[in-house]
């Protein structure tokens, strides 16, 4: 299982930094804005206000003058213009302008001269004219300053900011291109399913593995649609399971077999939702076919290993090997063992030969492979002795298909069978049991072995199976001799 | 069929041989009987002969156990008996093999000789009887040879003990007095005491011989032993006993047919006999046995022909009165009511 973070996630990262840092200046433009237009405003009003006090004064002085005499009330309006003034001059002339207006109002309180109030007042006038021109000045290039710097600082952002999206949107690019550069360069073949079973992404090289895809933009059509491959996906993506070097082999569209190697790696985010998954394949055929034709061969020799030249029967080794098997695999239920024996086949070969003799063995094997279902197990155990090993079947059953064994040998009209006693070739068969008589293969053929025996000591052309109470002439000395 | 003597009839054919005291071979099998041969059996003191009455319609069955082995072991048990316990060990081993031999071929256990002999034999031909039944059973309760030998060695030697009580006792035609009968239930000690001369006799074979009289319930002798404490050997000893000593003509009563005798036995199941033991003895009885003479539910008779391990209350049966031959098996409809007694069976073969 890999674990990653999604590139939607990225993507949302970079656009919401630079919806941020957008929405970041455009609260600082505005802050800049109302700070610069606050600045100004005040700055006109105080002009306004000491334009319109310097304005009064003119106008009371020139009043006063004409009147020739001044009153309590307009002294008074005076002091209280010069007085307000006083703070808001910020210019040294201006300042000491307005004290000497303010010394001449004293001087008229006291009686002294009109016409320098006039003077004064006309002086401050003029001056603050003079300075109204220089202010608008110093307004404008005030106004240009800021503006220049606020653009300043917006520029300095943006770039920051295009500069850090850029960044992001250059690294998302990059791995883009990585993507689609080891997409596109790799040989090995590459789909990726999302979580819905459709196909994300492949490649040129899956397509070229499939044998030529129908589509050659398979992004979109379900997983089940991309071959092979991606029905396996699919499925490897449902239940979640995480393959290496499986192999998968299938017909191309030319009917050829394709065989590829595949691994499907099934993607979860963080809280373990599935994601998709992705798989890779690659050429597997050469190998496949290669290693399909060491197995044949190795089967064949281990066929040949495993068969009795002479009847093409298993041979002992292979039936050993056979019951070691079954013994392993305890669970496999019922097997019986028929243990087949030709009575007086020493008679046979000694009269008619080794050749007729070997002819024998072979016909009586066709009867027993005959008299056998498929999965049932015919050997020679050696000589003149054949197991059988009988899948599935209880006692009963075995006594069934030995007892049908033995008529139908006993009937078979074999060559030259006159020159045996009785008149004709007939086989003994003892049978022993699985797991009733022991679930141990070595016992189970001695059980098999004991009770063919006791066939054979009683009568021959006779089938017997396994009792306790049966045991060979040498244990029975032991036990009497003991 | 097993004729008491006075019942046969001239032309009846012998269908097992006859054997005198001194077990010596009479008439052998097939033998068509005259008036003369049939007055000579009852000088020789022969109570039964095994004859058919339709020979020409059936073999009477062959597989029975070598007269030979059987007889061996009669006298094997006689030597023994009177030479108070010198036999070789061995011997008898060997001489109980041979019999387990001949069972493991598939031979009939249930025909006895027991029927076949004389008074005075009758308890030799009885051991060798039921050790033949025993040791059947013990095969088809998957003994091994070792235990199958011990089985056969103490059932064949269960009844020795018998030969210290006195005949009187032993052959009185009415009942005993309970003094008579205690005296007849030593027989098993008396056997075990005689069972220690014999050197290599294994314990569970002298079990037998002193226990075979012992009953799952308790009721048994000499020590009334309940249950699981009486050996499973002396217990199959004990049903076979049983089972040959009611199926065998004795002068204080007569022998119960087959179908009856199986019936008892299946009553007695844990009561006398352990049931498992009993059901196993049971596989071995055959009620009607081939070549016994038996009437069917629709008044017929017929003669038993050919019997079907699993299915052995419906064999193949000869009508007599048709000749036709009827397999139980598929007639539903038709059940054995029972056996003929012996006056209907001669009364047939005089037609």
């Amino acid at each position: 299982m890999v674990i990653i973070p999604s590139v939607r996630k990225r993507l949302f990262f970079t656009v919401s930094a630079l919806i941020m840092g957008l929405l970041i200046l455009f609260v600082f433009q505005s802050m800049n804005n109302y700070a610069t237009q606050k600045d100004i405003l005040e700055r006109i009003e105080e002009r306004r206000l000491k334009i319109n006090q310097i304005a009064k004064a003119v106008e009371l002085s020139e009043r006063i003058f004409s009147d020739g005499k001044a009153s309590q009330i307009q002294i008074r309006e005076l002091e209280q213009i010069t007085q307000q003034l006083l703070p808001v001059m910020h210019t040294l002339e201006g300042k000491i302008l307005v004290q000497n207006l303010s010394g001449s109002i004293e001087n008229v309180k006291n009686g002294g001269d009109l016409t320098k109030l006039v003077t004064n007042c006309k002086e401050l006038s003029a001056f603050q004219q003079r300075r109204l021109g220089n202010d608008l000045w110093l307004l404008e290039t005030e106004i240009i300053s800021r503006g220049f710097k606020n653009l300043i600082t917006s520029i300095i952002i943006t770039v920051i900011l295009g500069v850090a999206v850029a960044w992001g949107l250059h690294r998302l690019a990059r791995e883009y291109l990585l993507t689609k550069v080891i997409l596109q360069g790799t040989t090995n073949g590459i789909l990726v399913g999302n979580e819905k079973g459709r196909v994300a992404v492949s490649n040129d090289a899956f397509c070229n593995l499939l044998g030529g895809c129908k589509k050659k933009n398979m992004v979109g059509i379900p997983l089940a649609e991309a071959g092979e491959p991606g029905r396996l996906l699919a499925l490897a993506i449902q239940g979640n399971h995480f393959m290496v070097g499986q192999e998968v082999c299938f017909l191309g569209p030319n009917n050829n077999e394709i065989c590829l190697l595949m691994d499907t790696i099934p993607w979860k985010d963080e809280r373990g939702k599935i994601l998709g998954g992705m798989a890779v394949v690659r050429d597997y055929t050469e190998q496949w076919t290669e290693k399909q034709k060491v197995s044949a061969e190795n089967i064949d020799l281990r066929e040949k290993a495993e068969r009795d030249s002479m009847t093409g029967l298993y041979n002992y080794r292979a039936f050993i090997e056979h019951m070691q098997q079954r013994a392993f695999y305890q669970s496999q239920g019922h097997f019986a063992l028929l243990m087949v024996d030709l009575d007086n086949f020493k008679i046979y070969n000694d009269a008619l030969g080794h050749l007729a003799g070997d002819r024998l063995l072979g016909e009586l094997a066709n009867i027993m492979m005959d008299a056998v279902r498929d999965d049932d197990m015919v050997a020679r155990y050696g000589g003149d002795e054949f197991v059988i090993v009988l899948q599935g079947a209880n006692l009963n059953k075995a006594i069934d298909i030995g007892e049908r064994l033995r008529l139908s040998i006993a009937n078979h009209p074999f060559p030259s069978q006159e020159c045996l006693p009785g008149g004709k070739v007939t086989v003994s068969i003892g049978i022993s049991v699985y797991p009733e008589n022991s679930s141990n293969v070595e016992e189970l053929i001695r059980c098999a072995d004991a009770a063919l025996y006791q066939a054979k000591r009683v009568s021959r052309n006779r089938l017997e199976y396994y009792r306790p109470a049966i045991c060979t002439g040498k244990e029975l000395s032991e036990i009497v001799n003991s | 069929m097993k004729l008491p003597v006075r019942y046969l009839l001239p032309g009846m054919v012998l269908a097992s041989p006859i054997i005198s005291n001194n077990k010596q071979l009479l008439l052998g099998k097939g033998v068509i009987l005259t008036a003369k041969i049939i007055s000579s059996l009852k000088k020789f003191g022969i109570l039964v002969a095994d004859v058919t009455i339709l020979s020409k319609d059936f073999e009477a069955p062959s597989n029975e156990i070598d007269y030979g082995v059987r007889l061996n072991a009669v006298s094997l048990v006689e030597e023994l008996v009177m030479g108070g316990g010198t036999v070789n060990y061995k011997k008898i081993l060997l001489t109980v093999d041979s019999i387990i031999g001949e069972i493991l071929e598939g031979k009939e256990v249930t025909s006895n000789l027991t029927n076949l002999c004389s008074v005075d034999m009758y308890t030799f031909a009885h051991c060798v009887d039921v050790c033949i039944l025993s040791i059947a059973a013990g095969v088809l309760l998957n003994y091994d040879r070792k235990k199958l030998l011990t089985l056969g060695t103490g059932s064949l030697l269960h009844d020795i003990g018998k030969i210290k009580v006195p005949l009187m006792i032993l052959n009185k035609p009415e009942k005993l007095t309970p003094e008579e009968f205690e005296e007849m239930k030593r027989h098993s000690d008396y056997g075990y005491e005689m069972s220690k001369a014999i050197y290599d006799l294994t314990v569970l074979s002298k079990e037998i011989i002193l226990n075979h009289h012992e009953k799952y319930d308790g009721s048994g002798y000499p020590r009334g032993l309940k249950g699981e404490k009486i050996s499973d050997m002396a217990a199959i000893c004990s049903v076979a006993d049983v089972y040959n000593a009611i199926t065998t003509d004795r002068i204080y009563r007569k022998a119960l047919p087959p179908h009856e005798a199986y019936e008892m036995i299946m009553a007695a199941g844990d009561l006398m006999f352990k049931n498992e033991i009993a059901l196993t003895l049971l596989k071995l009885i055959k009620p009607y046995p081939v070549g016994s003479a038996v009437t069917l539910s629709n008044g017929l008779k017929g003669i038993v022909i050919d019997l079907k391990e699993e299915l052995i209350f419906r064999p193949v049966i000869k009508i007599i009165e048709t000749k036709e031959i009827v397999d139980l098996k598929n007639q539903h409809n038709l059940v054995i009511t029972g056996l003929l007694n012996n006056e209907e069976v001669q009364k047939l073969a005089l037609n």
